[in-house]
């Protein structure tokens, strides 16, 4: 059951948090580790031996105006949608294990299986504020993941500002709907209105999350952290969260005649960026994030035609798109940072990735049909187009090693990864005919490298890269308005309004006020009269009010 | 178990206290030692003494009933009445809470700290026996009776160049005073006896004077708030001290305020006063927007932090004002959770402006340099900003969904506010970790001490239970 699954995982957790000798570090990490691929194994098997659905719940507080409860629901589907970051995760874990890139491998460890927890919790939760805790604990362990104060700022702040809209639409809904439980939602429309605001504020959380185009700025900020934690962030945290998201949450979106014009916009303008910036870019790290980019607006787009259901197919290909990042930082590793040495090591991730190819082009097919044929080829060739040029930006550098190097890790790393990919793709993999057509395809494109001709505007490309129009954008539009419009309210109405206007009338007329008194107190037949003809007319006034 | 004795030990133990920091010598080295020791022993056994009394009916029956009542008799003719319920004790609770964390800001401070911490207790005592007060009377003495001591901070912590906004401070309190006594009166001379707070309501009152009592007892509350045109007054104070305690004092004011709405503003407001609704609510958007963009003009922590305060005084203020009885609770604890939360965030930004003064350094980057403060004010801040860390979270999802349930277009503008509020937050804890800002290894910046990083680690495990359960320390 998946509670036992989190139970088991928050015990790993918690012993990673325990601090010990540095020496100490390596061997309790490995041993932990062992234990989350024991837990993976009996996550397995709870998965192929779960009958009926079962449900847990924890109710946390329960009051007058709501009860707060944590569910674990234990169903077939659940298990399907959990099982990709499962095992991205385990993939991640083992990457962290065999070599030397984090400090602290247990604490990365720690971080990892809170992330999982997270997930499981969002995955498996019924209620809105189950939902948006979790999604908030992503986004919270995504900054610790990243480890560096500068890259993750804008990281933050953009993701903050997503948090904030999906808490407005679930306040929203949370003040129409008698309860808190997900499954409700679809009755907010008949006490509830206004559906495209609903449908646009969710879209911009969500498209905030997933990094789409004019919202990749802050993927882009991630060049400046270390690269181990560029690859597993958009397999591992707030896009993935964000897409469990729209699973949930897609019967607010679907009301809206508005919302198919709109994601249709958003991921075709995403994808072309990201495709183009992906081939165009010099720098790896970049391309790595458009790729990702391009990755996820195809995720996002593939759902919605496939109804919302997250299928066994549907998670593969997100495990397919985890690997091809792993395949590339292994790339980046080999070859930018000087250790290139090891022909062996990369001609072993070569081959996951056109392994990983293959698994891909499997899964993709099992879930083409007629109505989103032409999405997925679409899609497909683009992504073909990219990868090609990925290939031949790397093959070069390849070319030039010569000294050979016994570091056998990268192998065993993708020894296993390869494995992995047979595995979940096993039964269809020789069946698979458009695999033919895919490979064909993909070595005519490494041959023919018709993206070559891009290079010729590749100095206005570099040059509007340095412009970075979105930092540009953001600090003219939203920023200096916002620290315009700050002073402005306090200039005009504390100081002008307030501090020279109001108090020192209140004060002037308090000063005529008192001087008026001390007159009419004056010793003096007239001042007496005065005084006693004010106290009437007081009297009067107080009377009649 | 007898809880009148402990309700009156509760309020009155700070007094007790407060005579022995008094006591303590000036002349002697020891004298800030001691009289900070007093005060957080007073402080830890009321807080001890709050949770027994939480704990003096069996859990399900706390929500609903009284916990303890007393009554004291002055002379043959006054009478003061004092009850607590679940409502009262938590805003006691964190009262003390706050006060306990904001007593470990000062450690450092030489100046005045003896004074500042007497005056502190018997502010407490007051603010107790507003927040346990069930009649008119007690209710009215306790009103006032804090902003004696009150002022005496204020002037020990201004500078003495800014006097001038203590005075403006005072005017509207006083204004305050004089109308809810007005009010006071008038119903006393209705009823010719004491009245409870929640039978004010009941009275049967004509146009003039249902406008009399209700517009008065409203001014009195509201003068108390960081409400436009009347916010000025409170916020220049805040933006003007830097001893934390005194901060923490004064941000406990507002919270009064609201919790004097709580308990006296009818579920059914008079139609005389009703139809002034929606102009109140603009004007409450108003001061949000004004206090969510303010934060943007500054560039201090200290500022971005007063602007996120008014902010949430703001929200607790709509809150008490939608005409539902259901989200009292919700409010409390996540008040509960902001006092705490701003305490802890007051104490560490006045160790860090200290540790900057000291060394003539600019406070960019300087938490890179504290780690114990660098995780704490993480912590903290990430509480502040609503992600679920503490009960501030869950409970304000309720109040925000409340008031979508009554205003859909001032639930939009709140949550704006709120956002902008956030992210000014966050962006100041950015520009104190900024790493490109290098110090010099020769500059020792002081981390927090041990102790204060303890104390503020206990009061995180207090708010994370609290996301778990909100009153999870009854026993």
């Amino acid at each position: 059951m998946l509670s036992e699954t989190v139970f088991y995982l928050l015990i790993i957790a918690f012993f990673s948090l325990f601090r010990t000798k540095e020496k100490y570090d390596s061997f309790l990490s490995l041993f932990l580790s062992g234990f989350m691929i024991l837990v993976f194994a009996f996550f397995m098997m709870d998965w192929h031996m779960l009958g009926t659905e079962t449900i847990q719940t924890f109710v946390l507080d329960s009051s007058q105006s709501v009860n707060i409860k944590l569910d674990i629901t234990s169903s077939k589907q659940n298990y399907i949608v959990i099982f990709p970051f499962f095992l991205n995760t385990i993939l991640a874990l083992l990457n962290n294990q065999i070599f030397k890139y984090e400090k602290h491998k247990k604490g990365m460890l720690s971080l990892f299986a809170f992330n999982l927890i997270s997930f499981v919790m969002l995955i498996s939760g019924n209620n809105f504020i189950q939902l948006m805790t979790f999604v908030f604990m992503v986004d919270i362990l995504s900054q610790l993941l990243i480890f560096d104060v500068n890259a993750s700022k804008r990281y933050s702040i953009y993701n903050l500002v997503a948090d904030m809209g999906l808490f407005l639409v679930l306040a929203m809904l949370q003040s129409k709907l008698v309860n808190l439980d997900v499954g409700n939602i679809s009755h907010y429309y008949e006490t509830g209105r206004h559906r495209d605001f609903i449908m646009f504020v969710i879209m911009l959380s969500l498209a905030i999350k997933f990094g789409f185009f004019l919202f990749q700025g802050y993927w882009l900020d991630l060049k400046s952290a270390k690269f181990h934690a560029l690859y597993f962030l958009p397999y591992l945290s707030t896009p993935m969260a964000a897409l469990v998201l729209y699973t949930k949450l897609y019967p607010l979106l679907v009301v809206s005649p508005s919302f198919l014009p709109l994601l249709n916009t958003i991921v075709v303008l995403s994808a072309l960026w990201g495709g183009v910036s992906a081939v165009l870019n010099p720098q790896i790290k970049e391309k790595f994030v458009y790729c990702n980019m391009f990755c996820i607006a195809f995720l996002v787009k593939l759902l919605e035609k496939l109804d919302f259901v997250w299928n066994l197919w549907f998670s593969n290909i997100v495990i397919c798109f985890f690997v091809f990042n792993l395949c590339l930082y292994y790339l980046h590793y080999e070859l930018d940072r000087g250790h290139g040495k090891n022909k062996p090591a990369i001609l072993a991730v070569l081959v996951t990735f056109l392994l990983d190819l293959l698994s891909l082009t499997v899964a993709v097919s099992q879930l083409a049909d007629f109505q989103n044929i032409w999405w997925i080829s679409g899609f497909g060739f683009v992504f073909l187009f990219v990868l090609s040029h990925l290939f031949v930006f790397v093959w070069p550098k390849l070319q030039n090693r010569q000294e050979p190097n016994n570091d056998y890790r990268t192998i065993c790393v993708m020894s296993i990864v390869s494995v992995l990919l047979i595995y979940i793709s096993h039964s269809s993999l020789l069946a698979c005919w458009q695999a033919c057509f895919v490979f064909a395809f993909f070595v005519a494109l490494c041959c023919v490298h018709p993206m070559k001709f891009l290079r010729i505007g590749n100095s206005f490309y570099l040059r509007l890269q340095n412009v970075d129009l979105f930092s540009l954008a953001y600090a003219k539009c939203i920023e200096a308005p916002l620290k315009h419009a700050g002073l402005l309210f306090n200039i005009v109405v504390d100081f002008i309004f307030l501090e020279r206007t109001l108090w020192p009338f209140i004060a002037t007329f308090n000063t005529f006020l008192i001087k008026t008194y001390r007159h009419i107190s004056r010793l003096g037949i007239l001042y007496y009269f005065l005084s006693t003809l004010t106290g009437i007319l007081i009297f009067i006034f107080l009377f009649y009010m | 178990m007898h809880t009148d004795y402990l309700l009156m030990l509760i309020i009155f133990l700070p007094l007790i206290g407060s005579i022995f920091v008094l006591t303590a010598k000036d002349n002697h080295a020891d004298t800030f030692k001691n009289a900070e020791q007093v005060t957080l022993l007073t402080l830890l056994v009321n807080i001890l003494l709050i949770i027994t009394l939480f704990s003096a009916k069996p859990k399900a029956e706390i929500q609903a009933d009284m916990l303890a009542q007393a009554s004291w008799h002055f002379f043959s003719f006054i009478k003061f009445s004092f009850g607590a319920d679940v409502l009262a004790l938590i805003f006691v609770f964190a009262a003390q809470t706050a006060l306990f964390v904001g007593v470990f800001g000062i450690r450092k401070e030489k100046q005045n700290q003896k004074n500042i911490l007497f005056y502190s207790l018997i502010y407490l005592t007051f603010l107790n026996g507003y927040f346990f007060a069930l009649d008119i009377m007690s209710f009215y003495i306790c009103f006032v009776a804090p902003l004696f001591p009150l002022y005496m901070l204020i002037g020990y912590a201004l500078p003495e160049r800014q006097h001038k906004i203590l005075m403006r401070l005072s005017f509207h309190h006083f204004l305050g005073a004089m109308l809810l006594l007005a009010s006071c009166i008038f119903i006393l001379s209705l009823k010719h006896d004491d009245i409870l707070l929640s039978n004010i309501d009941k009275l049967h009152l004509s146009y003039r004077k249902s406008l009399l009592v209700w517009g008065g007892l409203f001014l009195a509350l509201i003068l108390r708030m960081p409400v436009w045109p009347f916010h000025h007054a409170t916020t220049s104070v805040w933006s003007a001290l830097k001893n934390p305690l005194v901060f923490l004092t004064l941000h406990i004011l507002p919270i009064s305020g609201i919790y004097g709405f709580m308990r006296c503003w009818p579920l059914n407001i008079p139609y005389e006063i009703s139809v002034l609704t929606p102009v109140f609510q603009a004007l409450c958007i108003v001061t949000m927007i004004f206090a969510a963009f303010g934060g943007y003009a500054y560039t201090n922590a200290g500022h971005k932090l007063s602007n996120y305060i008014f902010v949430y005084d703001l929200l607790y203020l709509l809150a008490v004002f939608l005409p539902t009885d259901v989200i009292k609770l919700n409010i409390a604890y996540s008040v509960f959770a902001f006092l705490l939360i701003t305490s802890s965030l007051v104490i560490l930004q006045a160790h860090m402006l200290r540790e900057s003064a000291r060394l003539n350094l600019p406070v960019k980057g300087i938490l890179c340099q504290m780690p114990r403060a660098s995780i704490a004010y993480n912590l903290f801040v990430l509480a502040a900003l609503g992600l679920p860390v503490s009960a501030f979270f869950g409970n304000n999802f309720i109040i925000v969904s409340e008031i979508f349930n009554f205003q859909l277009y001032v639930g939009t503008i709140v949550v704006v506010c709120m956002t902008l509020a956030a992210i000014s937050l966050l962006h100041s804890l950015y520009v104190l970790k900024d790493e490109t800002c290098v110090f010099a290894p020769e500059m020792k910046i002081k981390d927090i001490d041990f102790l204060s990083f303890i104390v503020i680690m206990i009061v995180m495990f207090m708010l994370l239970m609290s996301l778990i359960k909100p009153l999870w320390f009854v026993l």
